[in-house]
């Protein structure tokens, strides 16, 4: 299992695996935890929010979308700065290095815990690698206060920059996050991974070229080292292939 | 003129600054001991008036009510008529925790439920000891046990007002820094096959607490039964094990399996 970036660069390639999150996010928010106000008749769960300034971490299992969670950066529009502005003590935080993060929706309870593991951890740390490749220092978002242990057991320090509010489905409250890449080892020990964990494939690709280019992405970051020599060797073929 | 003293319930009523609460999540996250983050809180419900709260283990991870308390300066007396009169047993707002994740107070519990006389006749024992009212938060864990924090108030708490929100963060980082600094009472292996029956839960988890090298009273104060009590499991579990000082008790029970060493 992979963690993938999708946006609105590379999102024609992912267009199934983009209606599955959506569908999961539905299952998860509307069915699961039982939010009243995403219920949505075509069972997808979509807001004003998921439009083009919306970067997904999604982790794709063959094919199968198992957990994702939302991006945006703080100079877009996003829940805390417009829909929950209250909810903020002071001016909510904004700038170059602080992205909002929400819809946080892991694994599914139908899933083995096995999965469900898997997924928590690898979202987490997909979280910090995209936080690397973008310069993020912080993440804000709001909380319930419910989740907020969970989110302390993986590591993050939780900052409140708000008091708890009832927001209808529950209580919660705004945080801030500091990114520290050191929580990043030990969710990759405590996983009992050490290989890189997001792909961010090009845009561009078209249809089949596109899922070729993510196999081949994928194959090569999994790639034990006795095959990196027959890797080699296919790939030397393929190359000259049309000369 | 000299200024008098303002009493608590003027303190209540002035707005609530966020500042020390979100400084106070602050130290949670980052004191090394228990001890830093009782001060702490103990300075931020100051300002609030509150000199009173707990935070105890409701429940095991297998859902079993145990009581134990894990910190907290408890209001002493009111602890000790609590614990004498065994009202942990029947006391509503713990058994309705169980299936709530939300905060409450004795005012908004009792007017929101259908209370029992006794329920009513413990709030009205609480003041008689100037414990008004009281905010009570559950906190399930992770692995199915659950913490309640408990903070006793001098003055009536007004529902969905500032100072409750203000004390359910407190109340939710201060759970979180009781588990980060592994303060959650030790819980006694489950016994091996053929040692099951030789000693009672009870007597195993109280022989636990001598090996963590608390003394009866202290015991007693931790699990909310009387320090007779505790000597009287301590005396069975000595008989069963066929020793003579608790020391021995100890040592044998390990051996078996039945406590960790």
């Amino acid at each position: 299992m992979h963690v993938h970036i999708i946006n609105t660069a590379n999102r024609a390639q992912y267009l199934d695996e983009v209606e599955q999150m959506h569908r999961h996010r539905h299952r998860i928010f509307a069915e699961v935890m039982g939010w009243k106000a995403l219920e949505s008749p075509d069972r997808l769960d979509i807001d004003e929010f998921d439009t083009p300034n919306a970067t997904y971490l999604v982790a794709i299992d063959n094919g199968v979308v198992r957990g994702s969670l939302r991006l945006i950066p703080s100079w877009r529009p996003h829940m805390l700065k417009t829909l929950f502005r209250d909810y903020v003590e002071g001016d909510p935080p904004s700038g170059p290095g602080i992205w909002e993060w929400t819809r946080h929706a892991p694994g599914d309870p139908s899933f083995s815990r096995e999965i469900n593991h898997q997924v928590r951890f690898l979202l987490n740390i997909a979280v910090y690698e995209f936080a690397a490749s973008r310069g993020i220092e912080s993440f804000i978002g709001i909380a319930d206060c419910q989740i907020v242990p969970r989110m302390i057991d993986l590591g993050w320090k939780v900052d409140p920059i708000g008091l708890p509010v009832n927001y209808g489905e529950g209580v919660g409250y705004a945080f801030r996050m500091h990114v520290d890449h050191v929580n990043n080892d030990r969710l990759r020990a405590r996983l009992g991974r050490d290989n890189t964990v997001l792909v961010e494939m090009p845009r561009g690709l078209v249809a089949e070229q596109g899922r070729m280019a993510r196999r081949a992405v994928e194959l090569a970051m999994d790639l034990p080292a006795r095959k990196i020599g027959r890797a080699e060797e296919v790939l030397r073929e393929l190359s000259t292939v049309d000369e | 003129m000299s200024v008098a003293t303002k009493p608590s319930i003027a303190v209540l009523n002035e707005p609530v600054h966020s500042g020390p609460v979100f400084a106070f999540a602050e130290i949670s996250q980052t004191a090394e001991t228990l001890d830093e983050v009782d001060d702490a809180l103990k300075k931020v419900l100051a300002t609030f008036g509150i000199g009173h709260f707990v935070l105890y283990q409701a429940t095991d991870r297998a859902r079993r009510p145990t009581g134990a308390r894990i910190a907290g300066p408890m209001h002493k007396d009111w602890r000790k008529h609590y614990v004498d009169n065994g009202m942990a047993n029947h006391d509503e707002l713990l058994s309705w925790g169980l299936q709530s994740a939300a905060p409450t107070t004795w005012t908004k519990f009792s007017d929101e439920h259908e209370i029992s006389g006794g329920q009513k006749l413990m709030f009205d024992e609480a003041k008689c000891f100037g414990l008004n009212d009281g905010f009570y938060l559950p906190i399930h864990q992770a692995d199915g046990s659950m913490h309640g924090v408990s903070m006793m108030v001098p003055q009536k708490l007004e529902s969905d007002s500032r100072i409750l929100a203000a004390l359910h963060l407190l109340a939710l980082y201060y759970s979180i820094a009781a588990n980060r600094l592994g303060l959650s009472p030790p819980e006694p292996p489950s016994p091996p096959e053929g040692s099951k029956g030789i000693l009672t839960p009870r007597q195993r988890q109280c022989l636990q607490w001598v090996r963590a090298g608390k003394s009866s009273w202290e015991i007693g104060e931790i699990l909310s039964l009387s320090e007779h009590t505790i000597n009287e499991h301590l005396e069975e579990a000595r008989k069963r094990l066929k020793v003579f000082t608790t020391t021995q008790a100890v040592i044998e029970a390990a051996l078996r399996g039945l406590i960790h060493i």
